[in-house]
């Protein structure tokens, strides 16, 4: 069929901003994710840890129970409404405690949302639109971002939320209004960080089982590393070894409260680990994102 | 002797494509991480703190070897080829191109198996050395000692995931949740609902090898082992009984995402 016969012509109507075309990739990318059912499994997991945090807020605002037998409690459950000198934010150990689902669903994610769009050619698609590989990165960034705010962020909002409304009057919200502040800061640099990782890594190894390989050592071996080298060499510095004790660390620069002298100089240690970390792999991320194969 | 002759040829090109991928060179960095903690940490007796021999020995096998070694570089070793080795088949879509050869179906998947099972012992074994040589006299005693572990547990988790490979189209998602998560989990739970685990046996085995030399027992609130020579029975039966399922299921069923 001719060109002419299919009447194909120019686009006469307002164009958007290519920005939007960003926007596009997150939704098309949480469509490719939620349609996965062995997905929905390593999302279960993340819910049932919510559920259980959910049960405990329940059973501890609407029952009856001595302040003794309730810090006792939230002590096991390793939650605490208020923090104290000795227990942090709860909402942002709920956070940590959803880290192994979190680790888990990314590193499957890294291979579906990245790794298939550089193995069967749909990058030269996407940047044959009108987006650019700045829109396109952005995207990706926003996509995964939206993964972990999904199973971290949200939920503890959602705790927050129901503490309050189960204490039936609005003083907890007023006095603790710094802690959505924290989660949300805490947030931010969970997906920042684990995002720009992600889409570097999977740009890079493409398949799932490579990336699966790296992302868990970084994870979990890296985190039980630097337990053992802590505790052996009693030098709370090791920390900087665990990447999620690094986001942690970076999350209470803003309204956390610190458990342990020297935490703060370790934090900002984690802040300068963290940026150059996540410059690098930006600065290698542009690199491999380009619209044609370059053989050399 | 023409049928030999391409499952041999089909056990060499798989071997080389697994072992050229870029899972052998991911690999590499659990390997590299644990090298370097175990230099850093000097189990040598000596120059490590605690002083004794039994001492060490019992910190270089709770820390390094039970929960470094047994529970994450073994899975994660054999997850990068097993899960691989049938499943980038059905990932890339070249297994129809193997399944419409004059090739029974059972050869098909025991020439990946005998393909990967080299190349994870190979590697374990190999890191699991050198890694006893860094460790000095206290890693040159549990080599000899956890050998045999180390060898039954690799074998059980290359057959388990050929079995998941064959079974779930993505067997990676399914071998790593029960790697990280399902085995950790399961092992930790107090009761008798740990022995479905591969790392229980592999666990039991090395506390019983271990405990003639120093290395305490766990609490037996959580964990109460079984003997070494159950543990290995234990890991046989779930190997052999792991292939041979994998054999029927990978013969009798009907792939539809193959093209």
């Amino acid at each position: 069929m001719g060109i002419d016969i299919a009447h194909y012509h120019g686009w006469n109507g307002k164009l958007h901003s290519p920005w939007w075309g960003s926007l596009s990739i997150v939704r098309v990318a949480m469509l490719q994710v939620f349609r996965r059912k062995s997905y929905w499994v390593v999302i279960g997991l993340g819910v049932l840890i919510f559920i259980l945090y959910w049960s405990l807020i329940y059973i501890m605002t609407q029952f009856e129970m001595g302040a003794r037998t309730q810090t006792d409690v939230f002590r096991i459950f390793g939650f605490s409404p208020v923090p104290t000198e000795d227990m942090d934010n709860g909402y942002v150990i709920f956070m940590q405690r959803e880290s192994i689902a979190v680790m888990i669903l990314l590193a499957f994610s890294g291979s579906l949302l990245v790794g298939t769009d550089f193995r069967m050619g749909s990058l030269t698609f996407y940047l044959s639109r009108r987006i650019d590989r700045v829109q396109y990165i952005v995207g990706k960034l926003l996509a995964v971002s939206t993964v972990v705010a999904m199973m971290t962020v949200l939920p503890a909002l959602v705790l927050y939320v129901e503490y309050g409304l189960f204490t039936s009057s609005t003083a907890y919200w007023r006095q603790n209004w710094k802690l959505p502040i924290a989660v949300l800061s805490y947030g931010a640099v969970l997906c920042a960080v684990l995002s720009i990782w992600l889409v570097t890594l999977a740009a890079y190894l493409q398949r799932m089982a490579p990336i699966a390989i790296t992302w868990s050592s970084l994870f979990v071996m890296c985190g039980q590393l630097s337990t053992f080298l802590r505790e052996s060499s009693d030098n709370r510095d090791w920390d900087l070894l665990d990447p999620w004790r690094c986001m942690r660390l970076v999350g209470k620069l803003c309204f956390g409260t610190w458990q342990h002298p020297g935490e703060e100089t370790r934090a900002l240690w984690a802040l300068l680990l963290l940026a150059t970390t996540c410059a690098l792999a930006l600065a290698a991320l542009v690199r491999r994102v380009r619209a044609v194969e370059v053989v050399t | 002797m023409k049928l030999a002759r391409a499952w041999f040829t089909l056990l060499m090109l798989s071997f080389q494509r697994l072992l050229w991928s870029a899972s052998t060179l991911m690999v590499l960095v659990p390997l590299v991480a644990c090298a370097l903690f175990l230099v850093y940490e000097r189990y040598d007796l000596g120059s490590h703190d605690q002083g004794t021999f039994e001492e060490t020995f019992d910190d270089f096998s709770t820390d390094f070897m039970i929960v470094v070694f047994t529970l994450f570089v073994i899975p994660v070793c054999a997850l990068a080829y097993a899960t691989t080795s049938i499943g980038g088949d059905r990932e890339d879509r070249t297994l129809l191109f193997l399944l419409v050869r004059p090739i029974p179906r059972w050869l098909i998947l025991l020439a990946k198996l005998m393909a990967t099972l080299p190349l994870v012992l190979g590697i374990v074994v190999a890191s699991f050395f050198v890694f006893c040589r860094l460790a000095g006299p206290v890693g040159r005693e549990a080599f000899v000692l956890y050998l045999p572990p180390v060898f039954y547990m690799t074998l059980a988790y290359v057959c388990l995931f050929h079995l998941f490979a064959v079974t779930f189209r993505h067997s990676t998602i399914v071998a790593l949740i029960y790697a990280l998560f399902m085995e950790y989990f399961l092992g930790n739970m107090p009761g008798i609902v740990k022995r479905i685990a591969v790392s229980f046996y592999g666990r039991s085995m090395m506390y019983d090898l271990g405990a003639r030399h120093g290395l305490s027992a766990p609490d037996p609130t959580w964990f109460v082992p079984v003997s070494a020579q159950t543990a290995v029975e234990a890991l046989a039966c779930l190997s052999i009984g792991g292939v041979l399922l994998a054999l029927w299921i990978f013969s009798v069923r009907e792939y539809r995402d193959l093209t």
